[in-house]
Parts: C-alpha cells; sequence; structure tokens
C-alpha cells in the first residue's frame, strides 16, 4: 500500500455515512463502533452474525463493511466473498477485514476473498482514519472473474514483468523503446496550444 | 479468451465524507480514543468471563470433539487478544496470542499437547484478573512453551 499523505486539519465528513460493523465478539463490535461513532458516524449498524450481516446488505446502501475475520456463525473470509458476488451495489463497497490472530496465510486469504484492506488488531484510530482516507481516493478498478470478485489486488501498476507480454490489453511495459519520430522543438509543442485560423 | 472483466465502479464513500462539514482528522482521532476508553470498563470486565469460558471449553472434550474444542478456544482467546490489545493489557494480549499460535499449529496436523494448552489457559485466566503481581514470571512461562512448538519465525 502505498501512503496516501493527509493533513491532520484536513476535514472528513463521516455524519450521513452507512457503516456496518460485523464481527462475533460483541466487546469487539463495541469497540469498534465507538470508534466509528467518534469519527463522526451518526449511527454505525453492528452485526454479529453473518447472516444478519447479509439482511443489512440486502436493505439498505453502505458505504463502508468493517469485517472482523470471526463472525458468530461464519467467519469473514467467507462473508466478504459472499458479499462481493451478492449482486447488490453493495457488492462494490469498500470492505476492511480487521483480523485478531494474523498468520501470512489469513492476510492472502482475505486479499483473495475481495477485502479492500486487511488491518490487525488492535487498531488504533489513526491507522483505521488511514485506511479510510486511502480508500476515498481508492485508484483500484473491480475485477469479476469465476475464481475472484473484488478490487483489483494489484495496488501498483508497474507492468508485466520485463520481457514478458502483459495478459491485459492494457498492459504497457516498463521498457521504454527507443522513440520513432524526432522529438519535437519547445515551439513546435507551443503552437499546438495555440491554433491559429488557417486561411482557405 | 479470459472471463475476468474490470470495470471502475463510483466511490460513494468518497463522494460522502468529501461532503461540506464533518470533523478534522485529529478531532476526529480524538474524538474516537475518547468513545473507546468510555467503555474500557465494561470490555475489560468482560475479559475475566471470556477467561472463564476459555478454562470451562478446555475441560470439555479432547477425543472426537477435540478439533471443535481447539476451535472454541481460538476464537476466544482471539477475542481476548483483541480487547486486551486496545487497553495495552500488554501481558493478557501476549498470553492469548500464544494460546492462538499454539492452537494454529494444533489445528493444522501438529499433534496437540493438551499440557501446553492447559498451561496458556491457567496463565490467561491469572492475567484476565487484572493481577500484575507474577505476571512477568507467567509470561515468561509461557514464552518457554510456545518456544517448545512453535517456530521462531512466526
Amino acid at each position: 500500500m502505498s501512503d496516501v499523505p493527509f493533513r491532520r486539519q484536513e476535514r472528513v465528513n463521516l455524519s450521513t455515512a452507512e457503516v456496518l460493523i460485523v464481527g462475533g465478539d460483541a466487546d469487539g463490535v463495541e469497540i469498534l463502533a465507538q470508534m466509528f461513532a467518534g469519527f463522526g458516524v451518526h449511527t454505525p449498524r453492528r452485526c454479529t452474525a453473518g447472516s444478519e450481516a447479509m439482511t443489512v446488505v440486502g436493505e439498505r446502501e453502505l458505504n463502508l463493511l468493517v469485517v472482523d475475520s470471526q463472525l458468530a456463525d461464519t467467519d469473514g473470509y467467507d462473508f466478504i466473498t459472499w458479499l462481493r458476488r451478492c449482486g447488490s451495489p453493495n457488492a462494490w463497497a469498500p470492505a476492511i477485514l480487521v483480523t485478531g490472530h494474523t498468520t501470512s496465510s489469513q492476510i492472502f486469504r482475505g486479499r483473495d476473498a475481495g477485502a479492500s484492506f486487511v488491518v490487525r488488531k488492535p487498531v488504533p484510530p489513526l491507522v483505521m482514519m488511514q485506511r479510510i482516507i486511502w480508500l476515498m481516493s481508492d485508484p483500484r478498478a473491480f475485477v469479476t472473474s469465476p475464481g475472484y470478485c473484488g478490487p483489483d489486488r494489484r495496488i501498483r501498476s508497474i507492468g508485466p514483468p520485463v520481457g514478458m507480454k502483459g495478459r491485459r490489453h492494457d498492459d504497457l511495459s516498463v521498457e521504454v523503446g527507443v522513440a520513432k519520430t524526432p522529438n519535437l522543438e519547445q515551439d513546435e509543442i507551443d503552437a499546438l496550444f495555440q491554433p491559429k485560423a488557417i486561411a482557405r | 479468451m479470459s472471463l475476468a472483466r474490470t470495470f471502475k465502479v463510483e466511490n460513494r464513500l468518497a463522494k460522502i465524507a468529501r461532503s461540506p462539514g464533518g470533523k478534522s482528522i485529529d478531532e476526529a482521532v480524538r474524538g474516537a480514543e475518547q468513545r473507546i476508553e468510555s467503555v474500557r470498563d465494561q470490555c475489560v470486565s468482560a475479559l475475566s468471563t471470556k477467561a472463564d469460558q476459555l478454562s470451562a471449553l478446555a475441560s470439555g472434550d479432547r477425543g472426537a470433539g477435540a478439533a471443535e474444542t481447539m476451535e472454541g478456544l481460538y476464537n476466544i482467546s482471539n477475542a481476548i487478544f483483541g480487547v486486551a490489545g486496545v487497553y495495552e493489557l500488554d501481558a493478557l494480549a501476549e498470553a492469548a496470542c500464544s494460546l492462538c499460535d499454539l492452537l494454529h499449529g494444533f489445528r493444522n496436523g501438529e499433534p496437540v499437547n493438551w499440557s501446553a494448552v492447559d498451561v496458556h489457559v491457567d496463565g490467561i485466566r491469572l492475567l484476565a484478573t487484572g493481577r500484575s503481581e507474577g505476571a512477568v514470571s507467567v509470561l515468561a512461562g509461557l514464552r518457554q512453551v510456545r518456544a517448545r512448538f512453535v517456530p521462531t519465525d512466526q
């Protein structure tokens, strides 16, 4: 993840944001709900079970989901996989997966489930806010394919590996080839920005 | 032909968050810290209840239902780790994380050592009471137990 610079005096208005917090531990959900209330979210919605959260996803337009890896009836990975394929406009809402005990395999699993971010507990409010700011300017497209639905997992676009042709039609190599035409002089460039009337 | 489709979606979060009003990031973060602090007593007192649940579950089925027992233990110790970390109960958070490490290995095919689990559960129960005396020696003991079962790079 590239860091998004922000000023601490920058304003963020989350008062009308619809935020859904899903987690299996009621105290963990309470802590996250208090955090978002402190951020200014008017009524953060809470669920402890994935089934309950699925109902909320079908009922209202959400702007952000914060999902614990451990839910009362399923796990956060399966819930996010379901979310990305549920067919509701909420399928494209940003989803932050919060994990407790975290192994690298769990991070990959979260990424491959379609989470926008995986954040390890304990999550300080400043870290959560940084993730929100990043999501506000998230440049990633969404990808749907038989094996994956979610935000493009390539955070940085550095093109295909050197010497290989990309798999996508818009992949460009990072290697720049030799120019095929001479460089324009500055006055020729300027002329392009100052079109003149031409006598017919 | 690839069946993958790539497309841009409207960033509704950005649209709302950039509307006039709201709070500065400083104010928002401070507000969140204060709100989290306001539920400290409730969340910290629930930790000893969770530790009791952990203990009750650990004395349950270690035969055919051992996988289920270990999953329950993992979930509760993970929940303890999450809450203890927020309120800087570092010794308790470390003990709970250590139990998660052990159980993660046992659930992935390593032979289960119930004595190692039991000593962690007892340590967590002691630390969850909030008594700080003995915490250093409890943690030192748990670290030794963990080191026997969990590779050092985890």
